[in-house]
């Protein structure tokens, strides 16, 4: 971490908390750090967003979301968060799927939907300022519905910020990335901004 | 939800408000466009331009240079924070006009 506040700038009860946190994970996750140092200013307002993006969508699996936060990640060339969402789509889809996605997805066997999806994910990562309706209208060619697009959207949006933040601040790697990835899929994201 | 965290990022600070104001829409820009727009400290500019398009180069000394041009922590915490906000708040916008387009 390159800001020492991040590191040390924290009110008692959240201290105590990230001393829980470090004994059970062997490390403080930099979205936790982040999201809990002056929580007021960040994490109190990003982390809803972090829990509805990746938690509450209503067309996607947890894993497929899990899915496009690594693939976006990848794109924005963030070892830290690529490794531990594709842990996390690993967990959820198979092995052999995350893996073949990431390597090359346009060979994966995976439906065109999820395909096109990924062309668009791409595009809106790396070449937003070309992003247009011609964007869009192909996933509306293999059936998704607007309410499914806008989920998609949030997910890039909210990776594009905390890809940016982890490689500012320079998180550390997870420790041990399965058992990251087991916490997250099983608490959600709400619990990793901690009052104090 | 997104509006509340984007007034918060932009609201009661330790960095400048009008410099904080002035790094989103450098960042919201960058993203509409593909253009830079220079801001000042030159070192500010520099590193917004990697926060912006390659995060991933940031480095100890781009850090140490926003230090020694006189920034605290917590302004290069909250400056941080709102040029990766702007990033992905604008992305947000630009896909969902797009697809209020694609009618």
């Amino acid at each position: 971490m390159r800001l020492q506040v991040l590191k040390n700038g924290y009110r008692l009860l959240q201290k105590l908390q990230l001393f829980f946190i470090k004994s059970m994970m062997g490390y403080v996750p930099g979205p936790v750090a982040v999201s809990t140092y002056r929580r007021n200013f960040f994490g109190k307002h990003y982390n809803p967003w972090l829990e509805q993006g990746l938690r509450k969508a209503k067309h996607w699996s947890v894993g497929e979301i899990e899915l496009f936060g690594a693939f976006v990640s990848k794109q924005n060339q963030c070892q830290f968060c690529t490794r531990d969402h594709h842990t996390m789509a690993q967990m959820s889809l198979g092995i052999d799927k995350a893996d073949a996605v990431m390597q090359d997805f346009e060979q994966a066997p995976i439906e065109e939907k999820i395909k096109t999806v990924l062309r668009f994910l791409q595009r809106l990562t790396v070449s937003p300022h070309e992003i247009s309706e011609a964007d869009i209208r192909p996933m509306k060619s293999q059936g998704l519905s607007d309410e499914a697009i806008e989920e998609v959207i949030h997910v890039c949006a909210i990776f594009c910020v905390i890809n940016r933040l982890a490689d500012a601040f320079d998180f550390e790697l997870s420790v041990d990335t399965h058992k990251t990835a087991r916490f997250l899929l099983k608490n959600g994201y709400a619990v990793t901004s901690l009052k104090g | 939800m997104i509006q509340a965290l984007k007034e918060a990022v932009l609201g009661k600070g330790y960095a400048d408000s009008t410099l904080r104001k002035e790094v989103y829409q450098k960042v919201a820009h960058q993203v509409l466009s593909g253009d830079a727009t220079p801001i000042t400290p030159t070192t500010l500019n520099t590193y917004l331009e990697k926060l912006s398009k390659q995060a991933y180069k940031i480095a100890d000394r781009d850090i140490d240079q926003l230090k020694e041009a006189g920034f605290s922590e917590d302004e290069i915490f909250e400056l941080t924070v709102v040029g990766a906000t702007a990033a992905g708040i604008t992305r947000l916008e630009k896909g969902l006009q797009a697809l209020q387009n694609c009618q």
